[in-house]
């Protein structure tokens, strides 16, 4: 097992104070390393969901989009940052009439060569939802009309604060 | 905890967020020219769930539909049917198995739908008029 070693130390180049210098991590007490605020820290400003129109089977466009919400202002330099998750309704008898939750944002149908998902941006001062849905091949029905629901996005979004 | 529902003119939430700095956050709204509620909560209202009564400004339940449906299994290709009753006037009907649509009725003229079943199979029904909860039935055929 390799134990690898490391040297904890405060310096002008570092953007990281700690509150010991000069100490060796393997086997430092944590009050030794425990860092300063020099750095914003990141906090969680919001969490909650969207919908998104879902792009239907045959529709011409392979992205729709809606205007999420609005994001507190950011400390200069710094840029909220989100994580998001897709919900979608499911066909699963398990979840009859409900949405599955926790799927990741992105997903493959190897009928109709198909690639599906949701997605987000952050710009502008607010977060942008996004629903895609890529087919090589279009048809006049849809082959997964449980989707005929909006796509709905759930997200956390995190700020820096000083 | 501050949550802000935004909302479509017919009530519908299109975003729920729970905002954990909330000073200033409902004038950012209002810039962007959002109709919101805000709450004080701890959990976010589901949108299958929950509706904004626009006219008494508060959050509100969806109802229940009354529908029923007389058996959800028939034999196929018989004379038997199941009765589903109590739909509303101008819902939106969709039928489908295996999945694809295979009928919709936008609206329903009517208030029940009798449905037979040729081939063995599970149809799918799904009845929607805002803001009732979707309703969605299955009736197997064997």
């Amino acid at each position: 097992m390799t134990t690898r070693r490391v040297l904890i130390s405060p310096g002008s180049s570092s953007p990281l104070r700690v509150s010991a210098g000069g100490v060796d991590a393997s086997g430092a007490q944590f009050d030794d390393l425990i860092f300063d605020a020099n750095q914003p820290p990141l906090r969680v400003a919001i969490n909650g969901w969207m919908r998104v129109p879902y792009v239907a089977a045959g529709d011409s466009n392979i992205l729709r989009w809606a205007t999420g919400p609005a994001l507190p202002a950011t400390p200069a330099g710094a840029y909220p940052l989100f994580l998001l998750m897709w919900y979608a309704p499911t066909a699963d008898p398990a979840f009859e009439g409900s949405y599955a939750p926790g799927r990741s944002p992105y997903g493959t149908g190897t009928c109709y060569s198909q690639n599906f998902g949701a997605g987000g941006a952050v710009g502008d001062g607010r977060f942008t939802g996004i629903s895609f849905n890529k087919q090589t091949i279009l048809f006049s029905g849809d082959p997964f009309p449980n989707f005929t629901d909006q796509t709905r996005i759930a997200y956390c979004i995190f700020r820096n604060y000083q | 905890m501050t949550v802000f529902a935004i909302y479509e003119p017919t009530g519908q939430i299109t975003q729920a967020n729970k905002v954990y700095d909330p000073d200033g956050y409902d004038k950012l709204l209002d810039d962007q020219g959002h109709s919101y509620l805000a709450l004080q909560s701890n959990t976010l209202p589901s949108f299958e769930h929950w509706y904004v009564d626009v006219g008494a400004n508060e959050l509100a339940e969806r109802p229940l539909m009354p529908v029923e449906v007389s058996k959800s299994a028939i034999k196929a290709g018989a004379d038997d049917t199941a009765l589903i009753t109590g739909i509303p006037k101008n819902a939106k009907v969709t039928i489908f198995a295996a999945g694809a649509v295979l009928h919709t009725l936008d609206p329903v003229d009517a208030i029940e739908l009798e449905i037979a079943i040729p081939v063995p199979c599970v149809y799918s029904v799904r009845i929607e008029l805002w803001p009732y909860r979707e309703c969605k039935l299955n009736i197997e055929a064997f």
